[in-house]
């Protein structure tokens, strides 16, 4: 507990490893299965293109086969009109197929080649069968059937062929593609099979070290605070009630010895230690409140800071003067206080209230705490005569002074403000940043409640 | 000065201003002896014992500055028939034989004080050796107890500081796993439940001092 910069470094280094191989693992397994799944995506993509570019060859090869299935038979009835008609519907039947093929072609997936081959016959047969249409045409026309057949004979059967080798061709390599993908596609199942329960183990086994990990470093940091809490009892104990005692119990015996010949002497000694009796009262008083205050009982700041107030009113130092009011007043909606953090405020809070008892000789203590958002505030401010040099220097046994309740601050991350004008009062203003001040949630300080009940 | 010559010159050291006025007071009864100088700390101690150089010197341990054990220390290193009685609200026996061992002719608990301070003087200024009663058994007790080594010691002191032992480790520039050793010996020879109980103890014996 240096300072309030140790909080991240209180994590510990082997906890900060851990979670750092935890992330790392998890995004290392998840990429490499996204790795896996793009390879698959490719795979799929060239299949699927293979198996158009298949397609739209067979389509080729059937459009062909049937345009020249269908002139061979017009040629056969030598009808002239049906002819002419026929090649219209034929010419509109060519140019929508082309295009549909084309269209098929385009649409296929990124990445993935299309044979030349294919789009070379496309063009020749686009470019050359309307021209033989026509020719055939106007050989109707004039009734040169024999012409007709002749030119159908010598020149279709090329470019069948040229299909005919194309679609084996492209259907070779979609067989190829598709032999290949089905390696590959193995590969990325074993390679997944693999990764995925690596990942899940390995995280698995890395989360529950964390786990451990931090559930350990909670029990060592409570045990931490609980020591050094035992420890600070023992020595507010020691600086108050006990030496006080002591010292009287000295000038009993003082009293005891000079009592049969010097009484005078003797009661002089005695009324001494009658009043450093009471003072040892006072401080034994105080201890006994920090204490209480440690012990958790006083939840809420402000009925603690209250019921001190209370007290010190009752037992105001003499009769002659009214004893001061103390004003306890509280803003915004109260947040759950860290324990350390709560048993501290009330401290600085009570030591600051006792000040302005005992040496300002205020009427009036006002005590605010402001629960904010971003920090928690806390004002204690008098109506006295201002602060004694005795109180700044803070050289009275069993109390801490100013720059003891500044010390105090900056231990638990906080900042200590004073403004004194003789005559004027005292103000102190505590403030605490949010994050060092509040718990952050009530599950967490539940969960933190039931762990120190089973370890302690 | 023939007077005072025959007093018992005294020297009270004590960070406490109630103890040290109860003190004088006790002493200002006595016809035969006389408070010569009063310190508040170890330091204040020793410039005071050079100048008084008196016949007794009554030391607390817990003080702020130097505290009382390394002011007996550098008191016999400079005088070394200096005549010193620790005065301590412990009963730690650990404590008490280190301020024996250096050089400590008394060791007074400051319960027993009201009682005992004006005997133990005479004696001691006698030239005898005069312990509390009380922590006399404290020694027996311990007497065959296996010690603490130093390294455990310092171990022990950090865990009462509220250390982990990660950070121990980091402090002693030992390794994490030399710390788990000592913390085990340091639990087995105090007979200690856990941590926080070897914490009390090593408070209570004296073995450290929590100041």
């Amino acid at each position: 507990m240096k300072s309030a910069s140790s909080d991240t470094s209180a994590i510990g280094p082997r906890l900060t490893l851990a979670f750092v191989v935890l992330v790392l693992l998890i995004a290392v397994g998840n990429g490499l299965v996204l790795w896996q799944f793009q390879t698959a995506r490719l795979q799929t993509n060239r299949l699927t293109s293979a198996q158009q570019q298949l397609s739209a060859a067979f389509q080729l090869q059937v459009n062909l086969l049937s345009f020249h299935q269908t002139l061979r038979d017009l040629s056969d009835s030598t009808n002239a009109r049906r002819l002419s008609a026929e090649t219209v519907a034929l010419r509109k039947t060519l140019s929508d197929e082309g295009l549909h093929i084309k269209t098929a072609l385009a649409s296929l997936p990124a990445n993935t080649t299309v044979d030349p081959a294919l789009l070379a016959i496309m063009e020749s047969i686009q470019a050359t069968l309307p021209a033989q249409l026509e020719a055939i045409n106007a050989l109707a026309i004039s009734d040169d059937w024999p012409t007709i057949q002749r030119r159908l004979r010598s020149e279709l059967p090329p470019l069948e062929r040229q299909t005919s080798e194309l679609v084996a061709r492209i259907d070779l390599r979609a067989r190829e593609e598709l032999a290949q993908a089905q390696a590959r596609m193995r590969r990325v199942q074993n390679a997944v099979l693999i990764i995925v329960p690596a990942t899940a183990i390995g995280s698995f086994v890395v989360a529950a070290i964390l786990g451990w990990s931090v559930v350990r470093r909670i029990v060592e940091l409570r045990l931490e605070t609980r020591v050094s809490e035992r420890t600070r009892i023992a020595r507010d104990l020691h600086d108050t009630l006990l030496q006080s005692f002591q010292g009287v119990l000295l000038r009993f015996q003082a009293a005891v010895i000079v009592l049969p010949d010097r009484p005078a002497e003797a009661k002089q000694v005695l009324e001494h230690a009658i009043d450093e009796a009471a003072d040892a009262i006072t401080e034994g008083r105080d201890a006994v409140h920090n204490l209480r205050l440690a012990s958790g009982a006083a939840d809420d700041l402000a009925v603690a800071i209250g019921s001190l107030g209370k007290e010190l009113t009752a037992m105001s130092p003499d009769g002659t003067t009214a004893p001061a009011a103390v004003d306890v007043s509280v803003e915004g909606t109260a947040r759950n206080l860290h324990p350390l953090v709560r048993d501290e405020v009330y401290r600085i809070a009570g030591e600051a209230v006792r000040n302005a008892f005992r040496h300002a000789n205020a009427q009036r203590i006002e005590v605010e705490i402001r629960y904010d958002d971003r920090r928690l505030r806390v004002r204690v401010r008098d109506d006295g005569r201002g602060i004694q040099p005795a109180v700044l220097e803070g050289d009275r046994p069993g109390h801490f002074g100013l720059p003891g309740m500044r010390e105090r601050a900056e231990i638990i991350g906080g900042r200590l403000t004073v403004w004194s004008e003789g005559g004027l009062g005292t103000e102190i203003e505590l403030t605490i940043p949010a994050a060092a001040a509040y718990v952050r949630s009530r599950p967490r300080s539940a969960l933190f409640a039931g762990r120190t009940g089973a370890y302690l | 000065m023939s007077v005072s010559s025959d007093r018992i010159r005294i020297l009270s050291v004590d960070d406490h201003p109630v103890v040290r006025g109860g003190i004088a007071t006790l002493i200002a009864t006595q016809p035969d002896m006389t408070l010569v100088a009063e310190a508040s700390n170890g330091r204040e101690a020793i410039e005071q014992f050079r100048r008084h150089r008196p016949d007794i010197g009554l030391v607390d341990l817990q003080m702020p500055d130097l505290n009382g054990l390394d002011a007996i220390v550098a008191i016999r290193a400079e005088f070394p028939d200096a005549r010193l009685i620790v005065l301590t609200t412990y009963e730690g026996d650990v404590q008490a034989l280190r301020a024996l061992q250096a050089g400590a002719r008394g060791y007074l608990l400051k319960n027993a004080l009201y009682k005992e301070l004006l005997d133990t003087i005479r004696a001691v200024h006698a030239g005898k050796k005069a312990i509390s009663p009380e922590m006399s058994y404290e020694l027996a007790e311990h007497a065959m107890d296996d010690a603490l080594t130093t390294a455990e010691v310092d171990v022990l002191r950090l865990i009462a500081g509220g250390k982990a032992n990660k950070e121990i480790a980091d402090l002693l520039s030992v390794t994490e796993a030399t710390v788990k050793g000592r913390v085990k010996n340091i639990l087995s020879k105090l007979g200690a439940d856990d941590r926080t109980h070897a914490a009390m103890i090593a408070v209570k014996r004296g073995i450290i001092d929590w100041r």
